[in-house]
């Protein structure tokens, strides 16, 4: 923590040292060799910073990775809570079906004593084993219901813990969706959707799987080895030494190897999650990549990222390799060694075949226990590895929350930005000194360069980010202290790039609307009529029914606009902020907009604020903001702005209409 | 109706894939023209009802016939790796081997304790001397299991990078094939669920051809050699082992089928779940604005239950198969020690023979348990790969590497009577016939909705026409190379997408040969479209990284970046649709004067597509489109007068003023003045 501390210091100073305006002069310079110059100290610097991340994050993931364990298992299993009934339920037929089937091989074992004549004068009446082999002996069908019995007993295990990993798997994958859909804008600059959809689908599974059906299979095991154990030093003490001897050694390979596996689970994760998010961007965006013909390049691209798998693969089947190996080993050893030993005993007369035979099975059962503990610590360990990124996602807190604070839905006096200053992150700031109103019931309009943070306004004022200085007022109330749901419900937004979703025009419209159900077909109606999509809207054969395609992709862009100025509407919102909200429009369609919302104005008093590069769309606003390199250069109408002679907005204005012979005729 | 219906029906469910697409599109014409009687909402009925049962057929049909065909192409695609798996299964032969021929080497180690074995049968003399062997050196067994595990440690990682390799390869040939497809199949599938079945279902399949690899062989093989041994050791056991066969064997039939079809109806809804949740993670902005979190979240809750229903299905299924089997294994086991009892009693067998029979019998049992899990892994497969070979097989109509390799125009392009509709809506165009001289700039200009977007689509042969053609210099767009002809083109579309990397590589998406690219044509092409100072200004440089889909940008620079991107190819055409729309004032105007340099300087040939008529004033010819069809064509100055007369009746149509719509909206330009030097 305190390297990475540093490490933004020494940003920060570096930063400094070299102010924005320099900068911008420095780049002006005519001459090729020195912009190249330039360019390779910027290499230099940027190599530096990468190397510094990297180093710092390679530390913190060791630190990480050193104390996940057992909180992390604490996590998962508290997953598992809710289900607990139903796992103690599976857990219930699971001591059923053992206890059946360890008992019959001592049974069995009596069974094949009890043929032979020779030992029977040796045998204990009382022996409750020899009873019951005596009984199965002469009612063999008897035997075959008891299996019967612990076959069902099976089958309703494996269903409860199967059913209750599905659960566990939905729950996650609820929790974990919950959380990033309250992240603020920040983390989704950071973070790809590529990446966090493959932890919601994969990542979840794996950690449910761990900590349910994984689970039961574990417990089995965890039973069947000390039952057997337990029955093995009762059949033959002398026999256990051998044991003894062995047991170590598998439970040290389980350690080395388990470690290991967990390792380059962790990295297998990561090279999947990069190969889908290529994929998933690449063909979200296919129209775009069929334009440029990159499809060769886009494969070569995924290619990469495959090949990336399949070397931790290497690595990770040389782990596995050599556990099983090691496994088989120890195994066979044992096996082995028991059989040696025991026909000796047999030979001094201290044991009987059927006593062999009844420790051979249990033998037996408990290395396949061994076995299923192996695979079942092996899962745990994928498990951990797939949940800490996961909790991560699922714990992590949002700085700006989606509720809580003062529920204020309107403006009565001004909105007012006192001395803002803002920057994205990881990038230089794009405000130093904003400070402007903008009054209730008024239009005010903002107007600057490409570039020059106009529509970041609109993001700060509907807190999608927080200032980094500064505050913006409302009524004299900090936005910071405003509940951001509430004052968001009373915005209606139309942006520069309209995002429709894959489901009804209908749909699409309401989609903004608290209660969805309780719009009525008039009000979406007359929301499409004031935003004039109603006209082609009913041309479609099933009008507001009809699909409107994967983000409306059948959709012109002008209609897609409108449908979404009507979701705007639609809420009736006191706050009104339109972002280029007509730039798709056509001269038609715009006119009649811009008619419609000055009848909506003259009406119900909303306060706008209009974000435009199209001059012609403002010229009727109350006041005009002009914001150049940072900060607000101008204010006032527009009769004010064009008035002062060498302005900002009057030049802005000169070079829109440049090539009209009578630009007053505005 | 019910006639075509059904008939239709049948005709889908009876043809492959491909065929099907182009009888669907073919089928539109005459189901339209019977449904124009219709009213709207029969007509919607009638629409839902054939698709639901068209596509419950053509389901049915390829769960049907999907087993053996993909098995044998997912073992094509095994073909190239068998290397490996050769090599694998060596080491398996070999392990295998020797774990064995333990069993009945210790069987005899049993026998030479016991001194009541007296009869001797000759054959058995050979495998008493080994047993004698390492009753006296037991080091010397201790060494063959060392290098049984070792061949198990190789085995294992052989198998696995085999595996590994046939997972990346599928995953290759997938993502290729979606991404050469035409535009009409992405209009048909979510691109979220394409890419859910493109992650999970090649994960399935190939932990399939892995575990088959692994774990299925080796299963055939160590059962089958222990069959053999136990049929060795006594002719009267086996006879009781081989009863239970046939149970078992049904067992796993009958559950199996189940599982596959609980994995087919899991896969598809996962897919749709997935599909939900990165359409509204990727719109977090929309999404944060709307205050709809929860919305989004009750949505995926709601197909999250889906996923549980399923899999109570499928848990039930899994529990019968393993409980079943557990029983008969069990039962036979116990019949074995029963007659084996019986049998030493008679003095058939030794305890010897009956303890290396057990070991045998259990090793089948365990490889038939293998099998059974394999078999259940191999059917999930068979779920998950219909699909994905599905995704993997479909042949785009529109081939992108055949046809004529052309690069340039020497007359002009031609539209001759095309109409065109996306698939499943209504015709966009209908009966366009326009020309696009060489050299010169020809506008598109109509209201939204019209279909001018269109027209580029189908110039850059995004689509192909419905009816009519595009030719270039006469010849058909359909015979000409795609690939080639679209590398010719530079296009600047009316939303730009930018992706995750750096200004500079996105800049040079555009070009075939990247590493070709100088930084001084990197920084010419950026110049051109007015790029090059912001990017400069950024403490990277054109190393700076742009966020996801760029959006650490504003609109207007990346605009700036796609135009730039679209200039660095140095293309003979170009495609402006809407380019400079979300551009600022002085922007749009830098753009105008470069683009007027650029046609001046290397006679490009443009095609411009805008609402504005102001960007039309550069235009040698404009186009009017008007609800699908071409209401004008001719000069700017012409093209006013067409404008006045359309927009007069539209404004008397509306009841609005005239004289204020056209003094605010379509102020005429002087006569005789323009921007040309």
């Amino acid at each position: 923590m305190s390297l990475l501390s540093h490490l933004s210091r020494l940003c920060c100073s570096k930063c400094s040292s070299i102010p924005s305006s320099s900068t911008r002069l420095f780049c002006f310079a005519p001459q090729v060799g020195r912009s190249t110059g330039f360019l390779k100290s910027t290499l230099i610097k940027s190599k530096q910073a990468f190397r510094n991340v990297s180093v710092v994050e390679t530390k913190r993931e060791s630190y990480k990775l050193k104390n996940a364990s057992w909180k992390d298992l604490k996590a998962i299993l508290s997953l598992a809570g809710p289900y607990k009934w139903r796992i103690m339920l599976g857990i219930s037929f699971l001591g059923i079906s053992s206890s059946i089937f360890l008992f019959t091989p001592r049974v069995l074992g009596k069974l094949i004593d009890e043929w032979d004549e020779t030992k029977q004068d040796k045998m204990d009446p009382n022996d409750k084993a020899l009873l019951l082999a005596r009984f199965f002996k002469e009612n063999p069908i008897a035997l075959a219901g008891v299996f019967m019995l612990g076959a069902i007993a099976i089958a309703a295990r494996i269903y409860c813990m199967h059913t209750a990993g599905q659960l566990v798997i939905n729950d996650l994958r609820k929790s974990v969706f919950n959380s990033v859909l309250r992240q603020d804008m920040a983390f989704f600059d950071k973070n790809k959707v590529g990446e966090i959809v493959s932890r919601l689908s994969t990542d979840a599974l794996i950690v449910g799987y761990s900590v349910s059906m994984n689970l039961s299979d574990g417990a089995r095991a965890l039973i069947t080895c000390f039952g057997s154990g337990g029955l093995m030093v009762y059949t033959s003490l002398a026999m256990c030494k051998v044991i003894f001897v062995v047991v170590p050694v598998i439970v040290g390979t389980f350690a080395v190897f388990g470690k290991l596996q967990r390792k380059y689970t962790l990295m297998m994760q990561e090279a999947v999650a990069g190969a889908n998010q290529v994929a998933t961007e690449r063909l979200s965006s296919v129209r775009t990549v069929r334009m440029l013909v990159a499809e060769r390049k886009e494969l070569a691209a995924y290619s990469d990222k495959i090949n990336e798998i399949w070397q931790i693969s290497k690595k990770e089947g040389l782990a596995k390799g050599f556990m099983f190996g090691s496994f088989q080993f120890t195994g066979y050893l044992a096996l082995s060694s028991i059989l040696f030993y025991g026909s000796n005993l047999i030979s001094q007369g201290l044991l009987t075949y059927g006593e062999l035979s009844s420790f051979c099975l249990y033998a037996v059962l408990s290395a396949g226990s061994l076995s299923a503990m192996s695979g079942f610590y092996l899962e745990l360990m994928k498990g951990l590895g797939a949940s800490s990124r996961l909790f991560e996602l699922k714990n992590r807190e949002p700085r700006i929350p989606l509720e809580g604070g003062v529920q204020i839905g309107n403006v009565k006096d001004t909105i007012r930005f006192e001395h803002v200053a803002f920057g994205y992150a990881d990038r230089d700031p794009l405000f130093h000194n904003i400070s402007f109103d903008v009054p209730a019931g008024k239009i005010t309009a903002v107007v600057g360069s490409s570039g020059s943070g106009k529509s970041t306004i609109a993001s700060l004022l509907l807190r999608l980010y927080d200032p980094t200085s500064g505050r913006i007022l409302v009524d004299g109330t900090d936005l910071k202290d405003i509940d951001p749901s509430y004052w968001r419900r009373h915005i209606g937004t139309v942006g520069q790039e309209p995002v429709l979703f894959s489901t009804t025009i209908k749909e699409n419209i309401i989609y903004g609307s608290l209660e969805p159900e309780n719009v009525t077909d008039a009000e979406i109606v007359s929301a499409a009529d004031q935003s004039n999509a109603d006209e082609f809207i009913s041309r479609f054969p099933i009008k507001y029914d009809t699909k409107v395609g994967e983000h409306g992709s059948t959709l012109s862009g002008g209609q897609k606009q409108r449908i979404a100025i009507a979701r705007a509407l639609v809420n009736k919102p006191n706050i009104l902020i339109m972002d280029e909200a007509t730039s798709a429009l056509d001269a038609s369609s715009e006119y009649l907009v811009r008619i419609a919302l000055n009848k909506l104005l003259a009406n119900s008093k909303q306060t706008v604020m209009i974000i435009a590069h199209r001059l012609s769309t403002i010229k009727h606003a109350d006041q005009i903001v002009v914001v150049d390199r940072g900060s607000v250069a101008e204010s006032g109408s527009y009769d004010e702005l064009i008035a002062i002679p060498d302005g900002i907005f009057r030049k802005l204005v000169e070079k829109q209409t440049f090539g009209f012979k009578n630009p007053e005729s505005y | 109706m019910h006639c075509l219906c059904v008939l239709r029906s049948t005709l889908c469910c009876q043809m492959p894939t491909s065929t099907y697409r182009m009888l669907l599109q073919t089928k539109a014409v005459p189901v339209q023209i019977i449904k124009r009687d219709l009213t709207a909402k029969v007509k919607n009925q009638k629409l839902n009802q054939n698709i639901r049962r068209v596509d419950r057929r053509n389901a049915a049909y390829l769960l049907r016939h999907t087993t053996w065909k993909d098995l044998v192409e997912l073992y094509e695609i095994a073909k190239p790796f068998r290397k490996w798996i050769f090599l694998g299964t060596s080491f398996m032969v070999v392990s295998s081997g020797i774990f064995l021929i333990i069993p009945r080497i210790l069987g005899k180690l049993i026998d030479q304790f016991d001194s009541n074995t007296g009869v001797q049968k000759a054959e058995e003399v050979f495998t008493m001397k080994i047993a004698k062997y390492f009753k006296e050196q037991p080091m010397s067994l201790v060494g063959l299991l060392a290098i049984g595990a070792l061949a198990t440690a190789a085995k294992v990682y052989c198998l696995q990078i085999a595996g590994v390799n046939i997972v990346g390869s599928l995953r290759k040939m997938v993502y290729s094939s979606i991404i050469r497809q035409d535009m009409t199949f992405f209009d048909k599938n979510m691109v979220g669920e394409i890419g859910s079945r493109h992650a999970a279902d090649t994960v399935i399949v190939g932990y399939s051809v892995s575990s088959s690899l692994r774990a299925g062989v080796r299963a055939v093989l160590v059962g089958v050699g222990s069959i053999g041994m136990m049929l060795m050791t006594s002719l009267e056991l086996s006879t009781v082992s081989f009863l239970t066969a046939p149970i078992v064997m049904g067992i796993f039939k009958m559950f199996g089928r189940v599982q596959q079809q609980c994995t087919w109806q899991l896969q598809e809804v996962a897919a749709d779940v997935n599909q939900t949740a990165i359409e509204r993670m990727a719109n977090m902005k929309t999404i944060r604005m709307l205050s709809a979190e929860q919305q989004s979240i009750d949505e995926y809750c709601k197909k999250g239950e889906l996923v549980l229903d399923i899999s109570k299905t499928e848990a039930l299924a899994k529990g019968s198969l393993i409980g079943s089997f557990q029983f008969t294994g069990y039962s036979a086991f116990s019949s074995i020690l029963f007659y084996g009892s019986h049998l030493i009693n008679t003095g058939h067998i030794t305890y010897g023979e009956l303890s290396s029979f057990c070991l045998y019998a259990v090793l089948a049992a365990a490889s038939l348990s293998n099998i059974s899990g394999f078999y259940n892994e191999v059917m999930k497969g068979l779920g998950a790969s219909s699909r994905l070979l599905e995704l993997k097989n479909a042949q785009p109509i529109m081939n992108l590497n055949s046809g004529i390799k052309k690069t340039d125009i020497t007359t002009s392009i031609q539209f001759e009577n095309v109409s065109f509709a996306y698939a499943g809506r209504k015709k966009t165009l209908e009966n366009i016939s326009f020309d696009i001289p060489r050299g010169k700039i020809t506008a598109v200009i109509g209201p939204s909705g019209s279909g001018k977007s269109s027209i580029a689509n189908l110039m850059l042969r995004l689509y192909d026409p419905a009816d009519g053609r595009v030719t270039v210099d006469g010849v058909d767009l359909r015979d000409l190379n795609a690939t080639t002809w679209r590398h010719a083109i530079g296009t600047v579309g009316q939303e730009p997408v930018l992706f995750t990397c750096s200004i500079r590589e996105n800049i040079l998406m555009g070009t075939e040969h990247p590493e070709k690219v100088s930084q001084y044509e990197l920084e010419e092409a950026a110049q051109l479209a007015n790029a090059l100072d912001f990017i400069q200004g950024f403490e990277n440089g054109f190393e700076t990284m742009v966020g996801e889909h760029g959006c650490k940008l504003s609109g207007g620079q990346k605009q700036r970046i796609a135009i730039a991107r679209a200039l660095i190819s140095k293309p003979k055409i170009m495609i402006l649709d809407e380019a400079t729309s979300a551009l600022d004032a002085t922007s749009d105007y830098l753009i105008r004067m470069t683009l007027d340099n650029l046609l001046k300087n290397h006679n490009l040939t443009v095609l411009v597509i805008a609402h504005r008529l102001a960007t039309m004033q550069q235009a040698d010819q404009v186009v009017y489109v008007n609800r699908g069809r071409i209401e004008g064509q001719g000069t700017f100055d012409e093209m006013m007068k067409i404008q006045n007369s359309i927009v007069e009746q539209e404004a008397r149509r509306r009841g609005i003023p005239m004289n204020e719509q056209m003094s605010r909206v379509n102020t005429p330009v002087a006569r005789g003045f323009s921007l040309k030097f």
